[in-house]
């Protein structure tokens, strides 16, 4: 069922119908909320929370068969939200140093045997980025958007996303250039 | 938003093998959990059976508001409202609204959410905190019919929410926050208790 079907039956009442665009998107929305917020579960209830504003909202999406891209602009919104949250919360944090002390610490893998920078790694210093470079480098270098479908996106220029990805590379290399001298 | 990197490294490309290297590991897939699907059209439905699927009230209405009143309420089970400078005409005849908040309990709160409108003649309370039903709370005239007042019960946290006039009219809050959701619809943002 094309989206725009599934969209069109939704608007008519079959609720159900949602479940096709769910099932469609649940896997890349999985991966690129990850990349953006730094946790499977963190991204799990942004992704879950989109779908709903989503769906609430499906009236608006004036294309539907540009449901991707407009899902898209969603998910982005609710890890931007989800991130500002994150900051509030850990500038509230700073200096507890018995609530810093209850943080569970993530066990970082074994670096892999190619001597490149792990997973771990990259998504740590993915998570120092600030948010605009984060979501532009994601978008480009992993789910491999195109400038203009990221443009649409975002509602950024093309000339200032490309600007983004390149700081985004330059900030990622010198930080895992920092995490190899340690 | 603006670009915050130090300026040092901005025109150096990074060469493309190495932004490969640093991409690659990042395109590894990732699986929520096997009851996500159901978990999404759990509360789907939800929304479903809580929320009108009517586009019309939630169309953004441009409305010229004028300041007012404001007052408030209390929380726990021995609270109350108080409505303060209520005869304050507003300007231009048109639509001032306020909400105010102060919590008595740090989980219970209810907020008195008023709205300043001569020639309404029936208005109605939206938010995230009744499903944006345009039928759910509907706002009692007082003072002469110009001052349309609702208490709502509503937990510590943020909410978003706006006045629905006539029945068509999307009117939001002057005195609170305003945001603009993905859908090119504003809204009203009230914090209540401690929690931002």
């Amino acid at each position: 069922m094309p989206d725009e079907e599934a969209v069109t039956r939704v608007l008519a009442g079959e609720v159900d119908a949602f479940a096709v665009l769910v099932r469609r998107y649940r896997d890349t929305f999985a991966r690129f909320a990850t990349r953006m917020v730094g946790s499977e579960p963190d991204a799990e209830d942004v992704v879950q929370s989109a779908f709903v504003r989503a769906y609430r909202a499906l009236e608006r999406c004036r294309r539907p068969e540009h449901f991707a891209a407009w899902l898209y602009q969603i998910v982005l919104n609710e890890c931007r939200s989800y991130t500002a949250r994150r900051a509030r919360r850990e500038r509230w944090y700073e200096g507890d140093e018995e609530t810093l002390a209850s943080i569970p610490v993530e066990i970082a893998p074994m670096a892999e045997e190619d001597d490149g920078p792990s997973l771990h790694e990259i998504q740590r210093a993915l998570d120092r980025l600030p948010v605009e470079q984060r979501e532009a480098f994601v978008l480009k270098h992993v789910e491999e958007v195109s400038y203009e479908d990221m443009s649409r996106i975002t509602g950024v220029g093309v000339s200032a996303l490309k600007m983004r990805v390149k700081r985004a590379c330059a900030r990622l290399r010198e930080l895992l250039e920092e995490v190899a001298h340690d | 938003m603006t670009d915050r990197s130090p300026r040092g490294a901005d025109e150096r490309a990074v060469p493309d093998d190495i932004v490969e290297r640093m991409a690659a590991p990042l395109r590894a897939p990732v699986r929520f959990g096997e009851d996500f699907d159901a978990r999404v059209m759990r509360d789907v439905h939800a929304a479903a059976a809580s929320t009108a699927r009517a586009p019309w009230w939630r169309r953004g209405y441009a409305v010229r508001v004028t300041p007012l009143t404001g007052l408030a309420l209390a929380a726990g089970l021995a609270l109350f409202a108080l409505l303060g400078r209520a005869s304050a005409a507003p300007r231009d005849g048109d639509t001032p609204t306020f909400a105010a908040v102060h919590p008595a309990h740090d989980t219970v709160y209810i907020v008195r959410f008023t709205l300043v409108h001569p020639e309404a003649h029936r208005v109605t309370l939206v938010g995230d905190f009744n499903g944006w039903s345009p039928s759910a709370t509907p706002l009692v005239a007082a003072q002469g019919d110009s001052v349309w007042a609702a208490s709502v019960t509503l937990p510590a946290g943020r909410h978003e929410y706006a006045f629905i006039v006539d029945g068509e009219r999307w009117t939001i809050d002057p005195y609170a926050a305003t945001v603009h959701d993905d859908f090119g619809t504003s809204s009203s943002v009230l914090r209540v208790g401690s929690a931002s």
